[in-house]
Order: structure tokens, then sequence, then C-alpha cells
């Protein structure tokens, strides 16, 4: 049901909408339906009498929309711009019908709100580029039946949300039909729907809501680590890069947060060879200060106990020194230590 | 004048057998019962729309004086609806069905389509025509019914 034709006017030429035109009778529909006898008289097997019947009734507008989104959920990082979400809002009802689209953020089971939420609509050109119109204001759009639109929501992440904070948004489209936000499945009202049927509701209060989760993750720069030669010391005491010379390495390990699966991996350059038993771990900023079994913890170089450091040395190009250090629950450091000799 | 009257009074004679048809069109609504089950009620043709059942009910009777033979009842699917499966009824009927708007009528397992050059058997939606072949003579003042269902589109 039109309720505003000078809107819907000018939303035409914006509408970049594609219509399927596929099953759904037309509000408006007369349906009829005609059933005819023949039949004989015993007396005159060669002349056919006839009879007919009809009867017609109205297909009366259904007020009915989806919303679809490719995914219910996207990972976000804290203060995080221009995050898109694709929306498809489908009239399935069989009448023209205004919708207002609305995106807020829940009121419950929440840990913040997006902000600045924009809604934009697609221009014809597949994929969100920044050029769409925005939606008006008002949120309103019109679909006739089966028609549907892509919607792109685009929201900002205020910088202060920690990893693991959720938000979630509400998209409505409902149903601008008088009395339908109102309604319940299967009411309906007299006279406001297209050709001057009724209009049935076919959902309690003539909207669709879709749900959007915004989890927030690590960012890129929540862990650095920091490689540095601690030692280097060659066969004659000095400290020369030369065939022979033992190099002890350091890797600091900073994380601002906390973070899961924590695995710090380092392939060793060629012309090196590992020295066996040399991979120590702390659980703190050492750095600079050379680990030993007072101050940190011997790694085995097995791959198959729990300690969690290995070294493998059919991996990479000249083997690879791994130390998982698992899940961390908060802003943690740690010192990873190793030696090398040049060969 | 006179021979007006004479030829008024000459139509009942000739006219043996009067068949009459009358058409209706029922909203079928499921109707949860106190046991749990659902019994689907025949309700007045309001309120229609898509996805909604409806059921067409074909009342005949013969108002003339003599049996009305080989009495066939046909009525093409409205264009705006779906034949639904096994559901014309019909006492004393042989019913067959077209899917060719009504040039040919087979019983439904005998029904092909023909779909991008290929040929496979018909659905209920694709039935074009219904008809039903009464089994027997209609008596004078005898009456009966024969019913289908549709989905509308």
């Amino acid at each position: 049901m039109k309720t505003l034709q000078h809107t819907i006017l000018l939303f035409a030429g914006l509408m970049a909408a594609t219509a399927s035109w596929a099953e759904g009778t037309t509000a408006g529909t007369k349906v009829s339906n005609t059933a005819t006898a023949t039949y004989y008289s015993p007396t005159d097997s060669a002349t056919p009498l006839t009879a007919e019947s009809t009867t017609e009734f109205t297909v009366q507008e259904i007020i009915d929309v989806t919303v679809d989104s490719s995914s219910s959920a996207t990972n976000v990082t804290a203060g995080e711009t221009n995050v898109v979400v694709t929306y498809t809002v489908t009239n399935t009802g069989n009448g023209s019908e205004d919708y207002v689209i609305d995106v807020s953020n829940a009121l419950t089971g929440i840990d913040f709100d997006v902000e600045d939420i924009t809604i934009y609509q697609e221009d014809g050109t597949s994929g969100f580029n920044g050029t769409e119109s925005e939606l008006a204001t008002d949120g309103l759009i019109n679909l006739d039946a089966d028609e549907s639109v892509v919607l792109y929501v685009v929201v900002s992440i205020p910088a202060t949300v920690s990893v693991g904070d959720q938000a979630i948004t509400n998209l409505t489209a409902t149903s601008q039909t008088s009395g339908a936000s109102a309604a319940s499945a299967g009411d309906v009202l007299d006279g406001v729907g297209d050709s001057g049927t009724d209009a049935v509701v076919a959902i309690d209060g003539a909207y669709y809501q879709e749900d959007h989760t915004y989890t927030v993750t690590a960012n890129s720069d929540l862990v650095t680590v920091t490689k540095t030669v601690l030692i280097q010391l060659d066969p004659f005491g000095g400290d020369t890069a030369i065939p022979g010379t033992e190099t002890t390495y350091q890797i600091l390990v900073e994380a601002s947060d906390a973070v899961d699966s924590l695995v710090i991996t380092d392939a060793l350059p060629e012309q090196v060879t590992f020295v066996a038993g040399s991979l120590y771990l702390a659980g703190s900023d050492l750095a600079g200060t050379e680990l030993t079994s007072s101050n940190a913890t011997l790694l085995t170089d097995s791959s198959t106990d729990t300690d969690g450091g290995k070294y493998e040395a059919t991996l990479d190009t000249n083997g690879r020194v791994t130390v998982d250090l698992g899940d961390l629950s908060a802003a943690a450091d740690y010192t990873i230590q190793f030696k090398v000799t040049i060969d | 004048m006179r021979t007006l009257i004479w030829a008024l009074m000459l139509i009942p004679s000739l006219v043996m057998a009067e068949v009459s048809l009358t058409t209706e069109a029922f909203k079928i609504v499921p109707v949860p019962q106190a046991d749990g089950s659902v019994v689907e009620e025949w309700q007045a043709a309001e309120k229609i729309v898509p996805g909604d059942k409806v059921g067409y009910r074909i009342s005949y009777s013969n108002n003339g004086s003599e049996a009305a033979e080989n009495v066939v009842i046909n009525n093409p699917v409205p264009t705006a609806a779906a034949y639904l499966a096994n559901s014309a009824t019909g006492m004393n009927t042989a019913i067959d069905y077209s899917v060719d708007g009504g040039k040919t009528f087979a019983a439904a397992s005998q029904l092909a389509v023909n779909e991008n050059g290929v040929s496979r058997p018909a659905k209920a939606g694709d039935y074009t025509h219904i008809r039903w072949q009464l089994t027997q003579p209609v008596e004078a003042g005898a009456s009966g019914k024969v019913e289908f269902k549709v989905r509308i589109k």
C-alpha cells in the first residue's frame, strides 16, 4: 500500500533494486473458475446439452518481508571504521509496499554500541564502494511485489573496546501500511491493501528483524616480536661472525592484551646450525639478560613432549624453532632464547 | 399470442433432461482440534492470499423429467492456482486430467510434459484441466457433487 505517493516517485529514480517477478499472484487479481457439464438426453444421443457455472474471488494483499544477510557476524578491531555489512530486503508479499528500514544497537547482551551507523543503497554496482547514496533519514523504501533491494550498513567501532567484546545490531524492515505494525500474523486489515483489497499480515508486527554480531578481535599490533643477537662468540674469543662462531638469539614477545593460540616460530637462516639443547623460555621481559636454567625454563628440542618448545630440522630451508605460548588471558611478556653456530 | 403460449408449453416437453451446475469456492483452513489433530475446514472464500488452499465444489442436479446420460464435467484449473495432487473427488466418476490445455485427457499416472526437450511425468501443478466422467446417468431429480483443491500461486 502506497502511503506516501510523492516519496515513492522520488525513490523511483534512485532505486537500483532487482525484480524477479516470480510467484505470488498480485493483490487485486480476480481468480475465476468455470465448470462446464455436457450431457445427453436418453432420447437424443446426438445432441450434446451443456450447463456452466462460474465462481470468482479476489486475491487480497499479503504483507510480508524478509531480510537476508550474507553473514550474521563480523570480526572487527578496536577503532576500525567503515565496517560494511550487506543486507538484502525483499518484499515477499504480493503488493507494492512501503517499508521503513532501521538499524539500531541491541539493548541487551552487548558490551558496546557500534557508532556512526549509516545505511547506503546499492547503486547497480555490486559491492560497497563508498559512492552509493545514503538511505533517506526516515529510512523509507518502496518495494513492489517480489522486488528486493541491497543495503550496505556501515559502522565504526569505538577505540576503547577490548578483545572479545561484542556488539549486536538489529536491522528491521517494517511495513508502513496503516495498522500493520500493530497486527499479529494472520490479522486482516480492512480495505488498506492494493487495489482496494484487504491486507493480510503474514508476520507479527509486519516487520522482519535481522541481527548482526560484531566481535572485537586482536589488533594486528596486539603482539610485537623483537629478535636480537645477544652474544656472538667466535672460536678465538672475539665477536666476529666467522665459521664456528656461536650466536645467541633472543626473541622478545610482548602481548598488550589477551590473545589466543600464540605461537612464535623462527625459520633459521642458511649457513647456521641449531645448537641442541639451547632453547630457553622466560615468562617476562628479560631481553638483554642471558637466559639460563636459573632464570628461565629449558625447553627440549623434541616435538613430541608437552613443553611447547621444539626444533624441527626438516622444516623450512634450514630448520625451524617453535615456541607455543598457547592462550594468554591478559597482557604478558615472554623472552625466548636459542643458539646457533655459523657453518 | 396463442402461438406463443403453445410454444412456451412445448419447451418443457422438449427438454427431458436439464442439468444445472453450481460452482462454489471455499478457503481451506486447517483448524486444530482438541485432540491435537488438525481438520481442514472449508470456509467462505474471503481474504484469500497467495499460498492459501482453495477448495472448489461443483454441484450438479438434474431438474428435468428424464435421466441425463454420459454426463461429463470439465473444469480448467484457474491460471493463478496450482492443482493439489489427488484432491479431485466425485462419487461414481472416472477422473482424468489434461496437461495440454484440455486437448487430451488421461489418468494422472499416464500424463507427461515436455520440459526442455525431455519428457517427464507430469506433476499436479502441470494440470490444466480436470474432467469427471459420470459412470452412471443422473436420474431426474437427482443431484451430486465433485470437488477439487488448488493452492493460490
